[in-house]
C-alpha cells in the first residue's frame, strides 16, 4: 500500500467515497466499517431519540405491574445507569464504554423488582432492535460496494462504539441485508475496547491476525475512524456527505418545531416516515400521494380509533367491508411498534353492505322514516321501485298497500326529479306509518334478518358488552340498518362508530347503544378545515376499498346455515370496479407502505395523538380544496360503484352552475374550479354555517 | 414500469413530493389572510423560512459547512491565532 497521509483523506460525497475506497481497496486485503452514518444512517437527527419509545414501553409494562413509573423517570434511569456503568468501565478501561444488556437489566430490576427477569430483558431489548431496525436505513452505495469487496474475497469487518453488543449489531445488519457479506462484527460494548481511544484496532489486528499496511478502515469520525486507525499504521477513509448532513438538520429543524407548534408535529413524523437511500426510488403519481397524503391520514385516524378503544375500554373492533379492508391491513401494521404492550381491542372483519343490511333492518322495526329517507338522498332514485331495490322488496307484492294511499310503483317520489309533487311525498310519509304495509315489509325481510343474525353470532357479535365499528363513514348508514337489525335482542353490544368522517346528511339518533364519532371530521363539531375531506369522498372510498365485490345479501340455505352472497363482478359495472382496483393498486400500496414506517416515526415524535388534528386539517385543505389539477387527474376514481345509486336521471338546474367542484368536473370547468378554489373554499364556510 | 411523471417521495431538497415546503408556505398566506380553519399554532413564518433555506437553499451552505470543518490544519491555525495574547 502506498505511503499514509498525514491526515485522513475526506470524501464529502457518498459516491466520491465509493470511487475513492474502490482505488484504494486494491491494495488491502481487509476493509473495516464503522456502522452507524456510515454503512447505516438513522432517519432521526439524535440517535437517542430511539430510546424515548422504549422508555415509554417500560412505563406501560410497569403500569400493567403495578408499579407507575412515568416514562421520562424511566428515561433518567437508564441514563444514570449507563453513565455509572461507562464511569466503572473508565476506572480500568482507557475507553469509557457501556454495555446495554447489563445496564438494562439493572435498569428493570430497579423497576420490576424481583418481576425482571432474562424474559423480561429479552422482551425490552426486542422492542429497541425493532425501533432501531424501523430507524435504521443502509446507505445503497456503501452497502453496494461492501457487497462488491466481499464478493471479490476481501476480509469485510464492521467496528461500532457503540453500547449495544456485536451480537444485537449482527441483527440490525441482518435486517439490512448485509450481515452475510460480513466476515465479523466488533462492538466496544463486549470487549470496552473502543475505536475512539484506537485500542480496538490494536485488539482486531491481533484476533483476525491483521497487516495494518494492507488495510483500509472507513467511517465517519475524524477522531476514532480518522487519527486513531492512522497512528496504527491503517489508512482511513472519511466520509463527511455534507448532503446527509442537511438531511440531518432539516429532520432536526422538524424534530424541534414539533416541540414547539403542534402544527409540525404531523410533519416531523412525515420526514422521519420518508424513504431514504434505496428505498427512495422513482414511484408514480398516485404512489406518491398514497404515501404522502392518504397514508399519514388514515395511519392517524387509525391511532385516534386505536387511542379512544383503550380510553373507553373497548374489547372487540369490526372493521366494515370494505373500506375497513385496507383500514385493517394498516392497523396491523402500525398497531405493534405503537402499542407493544398490547392492551388493544381483538380485531375483525366484517362483511356488510348498506344493500345487505337494509332489508335486515326492517324485519324487527319495519321501515322507519329516516332510513326510508335515505334512500332519496342519491339524486339517481326516484320512485317507489327504487326503495324496494334498496330493501330487497317486491314492488308487485307492495303495490296495493301504495294503492291505498293513492301511489303507484313509479310516482316520483324525489324532487330531483321531474314529475315530483310534494302531495306524493306526504302520501309516502303516510305508507310508512301504515301498519299493514310495515307488517308486510317485517315479513318480507325476515328471511334476511335470520341470516344477518346466524352471520353475526358466528362472528361472536354478541359476546362483547361494547364493540367499536371501524368505516369510512358519512352518514352512518351502516351502523344505522345494523342497529336496527339488532335492536330486539337482548344481548345487542353497544355500537361504537368511529368513523373516518361524519358528515350527518340524515340527523343520527345518537342513544346510550348506538353513536357514531367521525375523528377526522365530525359534522357535530364544526371544524371547518377538516370539512374539506368533503370535496372528495369517493376517493377516501375508493382508496380503501377491498379489491373483491361488495355483498349482496345475507342468506340462509337448505341446513339453516348463513350464506354471504356478492355481487357478480361479470357486467360492466363489475369490470368498471375490476378497472378502478387496477388504477388504484399503486395509491394502495403507497399507503400500506407509509403505514409500515408511520409507527416508529410516531413514536419517536410524540406516541400520542396530540397535535394530529392541525397537520390533518392542513393536508385536507391543502390537497383536496387546494389541489392542482394534475393532483385531482391523477388521483380521481375511474369507476365508483354506489350500491344505492339508481338509474334515473334527474332533472337539470334551472340555471347552469358556473363554479365547480374541480374534483367533480374535468376540462375547462375544472381549469376555473382549481383557479377560483380560494372563493369556493368560502362558499363551502357559508354551507357549513348555515346548515 | 416507470414512466415520465414517476418521481421519488422524497424530493433531492428532503421534502416531501407534492406536499412541499412551498406548499405550506402558501397555505400560511392564506391562514393569514382568510378563514380556512384551525391549525393550532399553525406554522409559523420564522420556522416556515427556515425550512424554506434548508431544503432549498441548504446544499450549497451544508457543503461549505462540512468542507471548512474538515480544514484541520487551517482550523489549527485559526485555533493558535486565536489563543495568542492580544491575538
Amino acid at each position: 500500500m502506498k505511503a499514509l497521509p498525514s491526515q485522513p483523506e475526506v470524501c464529502y460525497s457518498q459516491s466520491e467515497l465509493v470511487r475513492r475506497g474502490r482505488e484504494l481497496a486494491r491494495d488491502a486485503d481487509v476493509v473495516t466499517f464503522d456502522l452507524f452514518d456510515t454503512l447505516l444512517v438513522r432517519r432521526t437527527h439524535n440517535p437517542d431519540l430511539v430510546k424515548l419509545p422504549v422508555a415509554r414501553y417500560i412505563s406501560n409494562l410497569s403500569r400493567a405491574a403495578g408499579r407507575e413509573f412515568h416514562w421520562r423517570r424511566v428515561q433518567e434511569l437508564r441514563d444514570a445507569r449507563e453513565k455509572a456503568m461507562r464511569a466503572h468501565t473508565g476506572e480500568t478501561h482507557a475507553d469509557h464504554e457501556a454495555c446495554y444488556p447489563d445496564f438494562m437489566a439493572e435498569v428493570l430490576a430497579e423497576i420490576f423488582g424481583d418481576d425482571a427477569g432474562d424474559a423480561l430483558l429479552q422482551k425490552v431489548t426486542d422492542y429497541e432492535l425493532a425501533i432501531e431496525n424501523a430507524m435504521l436505513v443502509p446507505r445503497a452505495g456503501i452497502g453496494d460496494w461492501l457487497k462488491e469487496l466481499a464478493a471479490a474475497g476481501k476480509r469485510v469487518i464492521v467496528l461500532s462504539d457503540i453500547y449495544l453488543p456485536a451480537a444485537h449489531l449482527e441483527r440490525l445488519l441482518d435486517h439490512a441485508g448485509i450481515l452475510p457479506h460480513v466476515e465479523k462484527v466488533y462492538s466496544s460494548a463486549d470487549s470496552f475496547l473502543a475505536k475512539a481511544s484506537g485500542l480496538a484496532y490494536a485488539m482486531v489486528a491481533e484476533r483476525e491476525g491483521l497487516d495494518p499496511a494492507r488495510w483500509l478502515h472507513v467511517g465517519d469520525n475524524p477522531i476514532s475512524d480518522g487519527f486513531r486507525p492512522l497512528e496504527h499504521g491503517i489508512r482511513p477513509l472519511l466520509l463527511q456527505d455534507s448532503e446527509e448532513f442537511r438531511r440531518r438538520a432539516i429532520a432536526a429543524r422538524h424534530y424541534f418545531y414539533s416541540l414547539k407548534r403542534p402544527f409540525w408535529r404531523g410533519r416531523a413524523i412525515q420526514q422521519l416516515m420518508a424513504p431514504l437511500e434505496a428505498e427512495n426510488v422513482p414511484r408514480s403519481p398516485r404512489y406518491r400521494e398514497g404515501y404522502n397524503f392518504l397514508g399519514p391520514v388514515i395511519a392517524m385516524y387509525l391511532h385516534l380509533v386505536a387511542e379512544r378503544c383503550r380510553e373507553r375500554n373497548i374489547r372487540k373492533l369490526y372493521f366494515l367491508s370494505r373500506e375497513g379492508w385496507m383500514f385493517q391491513q394498516v392497523w396491523e401494521k402500525i398497531t405493534p411498534l405503537l402499542y407493544p404492550e398490547g392492551n388493544l381491542p381483538e380485531t375483525e372483519y366484517l362483511y356488510v353492505s348498506r344493500q345487505a343490511l337494509a332489508g335486515a333492518s326492517c324485519a324487527f322495526q319495519g321501515m322507519s322514516e329516516d332510513r326510508a329517507n335515505i334512500v332519496f338522498l342519491p339524486a339517481g332514485n326516484r320512485c317507489f321501485r327504487d326503495v324496494c331495490r334498496v330493501f330487497s322488496l317486491d314492488p308487485e307484492a307492495m303495490a296495493p298497500h301504495l294503492a291505498r294511499h293513492g301511489l303507484e310503483i313509479d310516482t316520483v317520489l324525489s324532487p330531483a326529479h321531474e314529475g315530483f309533487e310534494i302531495d306524493n311525498r306526504r302520501a309516502f310519509e303516510e305508507l310508512l306509518r301504515d301498519p299493514d304495509y310495515q307488517d308486510a315489509v317485517r315479513a318480507a325481510s325476515a328471511h334476511a334478518k335470520a341470516a344477518l343474525q346466524k352471520y353475526l353470532e358466528s362472528v361472536g357479535f354478541f359476546d362483547q358488552a361494547d364493540v367499536a365499528l371501524v368505516d369510512v363513514g358519512w352518514l352512518g348508514t351502516i351502523q344505522r340498518f345494523l342497529h336496527a337489525a339488532i335492536a330486539h335482542r337482548d344481548d345487542r353490544p353497544n355500537l361504537h362508530g368511529l368513523l373516518l368522517g361524519a358528515s350527518r346528511g340524515i340527523p343520527f339518533l345518537t342513544t346510550n347503544d348506538n353513536a357514531i364519532e367521525g375523528l377526522v371530521y365530525d359534522r357535530e363539531k364544526f371544524d371547518f378545515a377538516a370539512s374539506a375531506i368533503l370535496y372528495a369522498r369517493d376517493l377516501f372510498e375508493e382508496a380503501c376499498r377491498a379489491p373483491y365485490p361488495t355483498l349482496n345479501a345475507y342468506e340462509l340455505d337448505e341446513s339453516g346455515a348463513h350464506r354471504l352472497v356478492f355481487r357478480q363482478m361479470d357486467d360492466a359495472i363489475g369490470q368498471g370496479e375490476q378497472a378502478q382496483d387496477r388504477h388504484y393498486a399503486d395509491l394502495q400500496q403507497g399507503v400500506l407502505d407509509a403505514a409500515d414506517r408511520f409507527a416508529a416515526a410516531s413514536g419517536i415524535i410524540t406516541q400520542r395523538t396530540v397535535g394530529y388534528r392541525p397537520w390533518i386539517n392542513y393536508l385536507l385543505v391543502s390537497k383536496l380544496a387546494f389541489a392542482k389539477r394534475r393532483e385531482i387527474n391523477a388521483l380521481r376514481h375511474l369507476h365508483h360503484l354506489d350500491d344505492f345509486y339508481g338509474s334515473g336521471t334527474p332533472r337539470r338546474r334551472r340555471r347552469p352552475k358556473l363554479l365547480h367542484n374541480p374534483w367533480e368536473v374535468r376540462g375547462l370547468r375544472q381549469i376555473v374550479g382549481c383557479l377560483t378554489a380560494g372563493w369556493q373554499f368560502r362558499k363551502h364556510l357559508r354551507t357549513m354555517i348555515n346548515h | 414500469m416507470a414512466n415520465g411523471d414517476d418521481r421519488p417521495v422524497l424530493t433531492r431538497h428532503f421534502d416531501l413530493a407534492g406536499n412541499g415546503v412551498g406548499r405550506t408556505l402558501r397555505h400560511w398566506v392564506r391562514i393569514k389572510t382568510s378563514i380556512m380553519g384551525n391549525y393550532d399554532t399553525g406554522p409559523g413564518l420564522r420556522c416556515l423560512l427556515t425550512l424554506v433555506v434548508l431544503h432549498r437553499f441548504g446544499r450549497p451552505l451544508f457543503r461549505l459547512r462540512t468542507w471548512l470543518n474538515n480544514q484541520y490544519a487551517f482550523k489549527a491555525r485559526v485555533r493558535r491565532l486565536l489563543r495568542r495574547p492580544g491575538g
